[in-house]
């Protein structure tokens, strides 16, 4: 058989158009359908994730770290009673729930009662109480077990229950408290298997080698030798530059106890770059205060509850002293409670729950005052240089026609020179006239 | 989510949204509204240029790091080409294709003449004083 050359032909522009403008209709075609998508509110991203995501994209990640940090230092700042009126917020919620009014008079809320007689006395407690919490909350967070217990030898006496929850307790405490509450919502279980990463880290805190995933890693952290020593200090200096406690004519100036967090984070920060290279060092310290932000959500209960409980004994009101032991369920009962006995799982969780959404609430509301401010300062530079640019191109333009207006000045007046000149020669040109 | 629920009153991611996009609406610049001699001096615009529009557009594009003129193998640029093809429709399309639907506000002053041959009155007027109307462009 001949061999037979394959027909190449040219098209012509109406040819070619019309294959153009069908391969257009086709690609419409293929191109996904953009879909409305109503989510409902309690599946949409969660107020912290997304305020994380603006402020990330416009601001930078250096400023998630600043706020983060400035929530911290609030919670545990011991001019502020921001905590102790969460903690009482919580407190008179539980009472609401259970039916029980603390007032005599049947007007006045439980929460309006409770700050009228108890923010004071526990506001004064928690100055010092709040140092020793830093110190117990990093112990829980990275274990061993020992760490994590309530300090009932404090540099100035704290009132604390009599009998606070054992070693073992806390322990329980502390693992049930890690699928506690997330500042994330996710359509999937960001948990994973619940009994089982349990189990896990019941065995690393007991060891004090936990396992964070930071940044896709998995960093294995212990604390450093040092952190007794330190934190002791901390909490030493922090307690005696409270007002009162110092030499009187002393000129001393609070130390907030949250500086425990930084020496922590550093700590973290410093782990992995003996693990790992530079570059991930810095990565890996940032997204450990997204971490550490969740688990002091998740922890302030555990260390918080036995100073409450003698707190709220001392104010000596019937309602609240008969009721004291189911005010603040622990979170280990209620994560046992919630698959064996839902409906006191939900009369029980009030505390846990209205008291960390409150400190949640306190974290969302330090982002969005802060980024509310750098939006509004970018919007504003961002059109200011706009109308910059635009000015700028508009004298360009102008001075543009300007020059082209001299330029066509220029070539009449040459035109006419060039005229003149021709008319002196006219008389070459005329001489002989036809 | 854990067994605790983050409360649905802190859900308020929509509302964030919303918030931070009416700060930018709210931002956005107002063109102001152009006096009459401004407007009449409008006649001495040299009107829409493809070619000198592509030429200014492609003289910018420095600015984003775009090369501009042909590549090194000699081939013609495409960015180039596929600016002066979109410029080039745009301008055919508002020079051809636009139409602007004007309404004249009310309030123009005229003066009209007209003889009286004891019936009605048919008069030629001309506006004396330029006057604002209001055009939306199709």
């Amino acid at each position: 058989m001949a061999f037979k050359n394959p027909a190449i032909n040219s098209l012509t522009e109406s040819q070619e158009q019309l294959l153009s403008q069908l391969g257009s209709l086709k690609n419409i075609l293929t191109n996904p359908v953009k879909k409305n998508l109503n989510i409902p509110q309690n599946k949409q991203i969660s107020a912290f994730d997304y305020i994380l995501k603006i402020t990330e994209s416009t601001i930078g990640q250096a400023f998630v770290d600043t706020l983060l940090k400035k929530f911290i230092s609030e919670i545990f700042n011991q001019q502020s009673d921001k905590l102790e009126r969460a903690i009482l917020k919580g407190i008179g919620k539980s009472l609401d729930k259970q039916g029980l009014h603390a007032s005599p008079n049947p007007d006045e809320s439980n929460e309006s009662w409770l700050l009228s007689n108890a923010l004071e006395p526990l506001h004064f407690a928690m100055e010092a109480i709040k140092a020793l919490m830093v110190k117990q909350i990093i112990g829980m967070i990275f274990g061993p077990s020992d760490k994590m217990k309530h300090n009932t030898s404090a540099p100035v006496p704290v009132p604390i229950s009599p009998n606070p929850p054992s070693t073992n307790e806390v322990l329980n405490d502390v693992v049930a408290a890690d699928s506690m509450f997330s500042i994330s919502t996710s359509d999937s279980n960001e948990f994973g298997d619940i009994e089982y990463n349990a189990i896990k880290l019941k065995e690393q805190l007991e060891k004090g080698e936990v396992i964070f995933t930071i940044s896709c890693q998995d960093v294995k952290i212990k604390l450093p030798i040092d952190f007794d020593e330190q934190l002791d200090s901390l909490i030493s200096s922090s307690i005696m530059s409270l007002p009162g406690q110092s030499v009187p004519g002393a000129q001393v100036q609070t130390i907030n106890p949250a500086v425990g967090f930084d020496y922590i984070s550093n700590h973290v920060g410093k782990e992995t770059q003996r693990i790992n290279s530079q570059e991930n060092s810095n990565a890996v310290k940032k997204s450990f205060l997204q971490i550490l932000v969740e688990k002091i959500l998740n922890l302030l209960v555990i260390a918080v509850a036995p100073y409450v409980t003698q707190i709220l004994t001392n104010l000596n009101n019937p309602v609240i002293s008969a009721s004291i032991g189911s005010l603040m369920s622990s979170p280990s009962r209620l994560k046992n409670l919630q698959k064996s006995d839902p409906q006191k799982f939900n009369a029980e969780k009030e505390f846990i729950s209205t008291m960390t959404n409150a400190l949640y609430a306190i974290l969302l509301a330090i982002m969005l005052k802060a980024l509310i401010k750098e939006i509004k300062k970018l919007i504003v530079n961002a059109l200011a240089k706009r109308a910059a640019a635009k000015l700028q191109s508009r004298l360009k333009r102008l001075s543009q026609i300007k020059k082209n207006l001299t330029n066509t000045l220029e070539k009449i007046e040459k035109a006419k020179q060039s005229a003149e000149a021709l008319k002196e020669l006219s008389s070459i040109f005329d001489y002989i006239k036809t | 989510m854990g067994f605790i629920d983050i409360d649905p009153e802190l859900q308020k991611s929509d509302a964030i949204a919303n918030f931070f996009s009416g700060l930018i609406v709210d931002q956005r610049n107002i063109m102001p509204k152009l006096g009459l001699p401004q407007i009449l001096l409008g006649k001495t615009r040299s009107g829409l240029d493809s070619g000198a529009l592509t030429s200014s557009i492609i003289g910018r594009m420095k600015e984003t790091g775009i090369p501009t003129g042909p590549l090194a193998d000699g081939t013609p640029n495409a960015i180039e080409e596929l600016v002066r093809i979109m410029v080039e429709e745009i301008v055919d399309a508002i020079q051809n294709d636009m139409r602007v639907d004007v309404a004249v506000d009310i309030g123009m002053l005229v003066t009209s003449t007209g003889a009286n041959a004891g019936g009605p009155v048919a008069s030629t007027g001309a506006n004396i004083k330029p006057h604002t109307g209001v055009g939306i462009a199709r």
